[in-house]
């Protein structure tokens, strides 16, 4: 590095230092401050200072709960990653169609990979609940009861559910990636004699390696946290540590704001293990650009 | 009471939780300094407190309203309440949050402590009477007629009375069932398939926790022992008869189920909304299992109205907050007092007073108890069986 570099960056850091406050306020204020208190808390039991109540976090129903919700979390990532790179490689502009046809998709897309909460879940109830206009047409044509087989309010329901905004997020995520994969490399590849699975083993999937894995990873995050949409559809008959939580933070019956700091802690391990493993895998992923 | 939590109401409470961490330690040495008792001429903020109902009613004149949370409208009447109460004392009521839950009321106490907009008085399901008294957050208050209020409606101390309670009851749609069941024996019956409901869970619903104590009573348990009440409702999901709803109201009109459990004043408080759908509903009190849950209505500590919040508390445990509460189908702590001053109207909407002198309640310690077991036992028993 130059003497000239150094005194420039020096020059320029007070300036940029200033533009950085409110960012490092906000962050401040809503991010280090509750996950600050939060530990704390949860480093406690009856108002002292104890381990117990991350130990009892970790036992029986609240073990059981965590499972559930990186399962559910890993199945829809999984699912809805698969799903969403066909929408993003057709949406890219790999195949051919009407673009009045592209445009709409692509709004529909931008506007449900934002779908949630409690108007989403009304929206299943009302399609493909007990009551719903499919089911009733379905019963109506066919004879056959829905609701016999499928249900909104189980594991595989709130899979779908989810499924609605993760299919699209991952869309979204992964449409610029494509976009990024010229069709002069396929055709330059192709003309050098390579085949069509060596082009995508050697160029495609190490270059969008580091996009799919960081996407499916926001994928993950996306419905670990989730609790409104869950809650609204499930209420508590599907095992969510985010619903365990509304237990005791927002209920009629339980009130131990430490114990509910406890498993937010165990929350936040989990999701810095994510963090951890992706910048692990996206170094391996990277490691041909070095 | 009714609780309807969305993502954003978690996130805003760790930020609660961030901004009372020190207000909590300030407190525990304020309260020391100053004990409670009778005829105080003082506030714990140290304000002028009435020495008479007369002098309280006064001073709450001028200090013009009192600050209320999580008092619905539609819940035991308290619209009723208001109505009355203002007109009588010519004092405002404000309502903050009207659906919040107990454990928010704790919350908003905790986050709002010193300012103008803490509320006075609390309406809080019983459990959470001792996190709120060990977290330093109530004051003590024995209203005139705290000397009738039945020994288990009442701290022995005066830091809340519980003016009203409601009766587990099985609401029933006769449209949709061939027989009205009695029991809790009765709801197990294959006839009942599909059809009854509890709102929400019982780790969280007040009113489905106490159906599980109820059950548990039908099975020689009770407040205390819940454990029977958790292996009836494993039977009772296992018999395929248990539906999952949130909702009375809209299960109840849809179809959803037939037959929903919840306090017996909250059946009078949607009579109306399930007229609408031309559901008139039936409400039978379980014979093999009476029980009866009350709120507790408390003074916050150092509240910004003292005496409006005193004179609250009064209105409710009074002979005319009584008419109120009966009115809406909630039974008045002092029932046996005043039973014969309630309006036809009040006693007709009121459970029948054979069924009153049987109804069981429990103490804290047990329903700290049972809490304990349905956290353990109710996910794998009953939800994941």
């Amino acid at each position: 590095m130059s003497g000239a570099g150094v005194a420039q960056r020096l020059r320029r850091l007070p300036l940029s230092w200033v533009g950085a406050v409110p960012y490092l306020a906000v962050v401040g204020l809503f991010l280090v401050l509750p996950v600050a208190v939060n530990i704390w808390s949860s480093f406690h039991a009856n108002g002292e200072l104890s381990v117990q109540n991350l130990i009892d976090a970790t036992k029986g129903q609240y073990r059981n709960a965590f499972l559930e919700t990186i399962y559910l979390s890993a199945i829809t990532a999984v699912l809805g990653g698969i799903l969403g790179m066909v929408v993003a490689w057709a949406l890219a502009g790999r195949v051919a169609g009407p673009r009045m046809f592209k445009t709409l998709a692509n709004a529909f897309t931008t506007v449900s990979s934002q779908a949630g909460g409690v108007p989403l879940a009304f929206a299943f109830v009302a399609t493909l609940g007990a009551e719903g206009l499919i089911t009733k047409l379905i019963f109506d044509v066919t004879g056959f009861q829905l609701t016999d087989h499928f249900r909104l309010a189980t594991f595989w329901g709130l899979v779908l559910v989810y499924l609605y905004f993760q299919v699209p997020l991952m869309a979204i995520l992964m449409v610029p990636a494509f976009q990024g994969l010229r069709v002069e490399w396929q055709e330059a590849a192709l003309a050098l004699g390579a085949t069509r699975w060596h082009f995508l083993r050697q160029i495609a999937i190490p270059i969008m390696s580091p996009a799919v894995v960081g996407s499916l990873l926001l994928l993950f995050a996306n419905s670990f946290a989730a609790y409104a949409t869950a809650y609204a559809l499930a209420g508590s008959s599907v095992n969510l540590v985010a619903i365990q939580i509304g237990f005791f933070l927002s209920g009629n019956v339980l009130f131990d704001e430490s114990f509910a700091a406890a498993l937010v802690t165990w929350m936040m391990v989990v999701i810095c293990v994510c963090l951890g493993l992706r910048a692990l895998l996206l170094r391996r992923a990277t490691r041909w650009l070095r | 009471m009714t609780s309807w939590t969305t993502a954003s109401t978690s996130r805003r409470s760790f930020l609660k939780i961030s901004v009372t961490a020190g207000g909590a330690l300030l407190l525990g040495g304020g309260l020391s300094a100053c004990g409670g008792g009778d005829g105080e001429a003082e506030s714990d903020s140290g304000a002028k407190i009435g020495a008479s109902l007369d002098e309280i009613a006064s001073l709450a004149k001028q200090e013009g309203h009192v600050q209320l949370i999580a008092y619905p409208e539609t819940w035991a009447n308290y619209k009723g309440h208001f109505k009355e109460f203002t007109a009588k004392y010519g004092v405002k009521i404000e309502v903050a949050n009207p659906d919040g839950s107990s454990a928010q009321e704790l919350q908003a106490v905790k986050t709002l402590k010193g300012q103008k907009t803490q509320p006075d008085v609390l309406d809080i399901g019983y459990s959470f009477t001792k996190p709120a008294i060990q977290g330093g957050l109530l004051e003590k208050y024995k209203p005139s007629n705290f000397d009738t209020v039945p020994d288990a409606l009442k701290d022995p101390e005066g830091w809340w009375v519980g003016a009203y309670y409601g009766v587990l009851t099985i609401g029933v749609n006769p449209k949709a069932v061939d027989n009205i069941p009695q029991t809790f024996a009765d709801l197990l019956k294959p006839e009942y398939k599909g059809k009854v409901m509890m709102p929400g869970d019982p780790r969280q619903g007040a009113s489905s926790n106490a159906t599980v104590v109820a059950a548990a009573l039908s099975r020689g348990g009770g407040p205390g022992n819940i454990g029977a009440g958790i292996d009836y409702f494993a039977e009772l999901k296992k018999s395929g008869n248990l539906v999952t709803a949130t909702s009375v109201a809209s299960a109840l009109t849809t179809g959803e189920a037939a037959i929903a459990f919840d306090w017996n004043y909250n059946f009078v408080g949607i009579a109306g909304e399930l007229a609408k759908s031309k559901v008139k509903l039936e409400q039978v009190v379980p014979s093999d299992g009476v029980f009866g849950v009350y709120y507790a209505q408390p003074l916050t500590v150092a509240s910004p109205q003292p005496n409006a919040g005193r004179l609250w508390i009064d209105w409710l445990t009074s002979d005319e907050g009584s008419e109120q509460y009966a009115l809406g189908g909630a039974v008045p702590a002092r029932i046996a007092e005043v039973k014969d001053k309630l309006s036809k109207e009040a006693l007709d909407t009121l459970p029948d007073p054979a069924v009153l002198e049987k109804v069981v309640f429990p103490t804290i310690e047990q329903g700290e108890a049972d809490a304990k077991l349905l956290v353990e036992q109710w996910g794998p028993k009953v939800l994941n069986q």
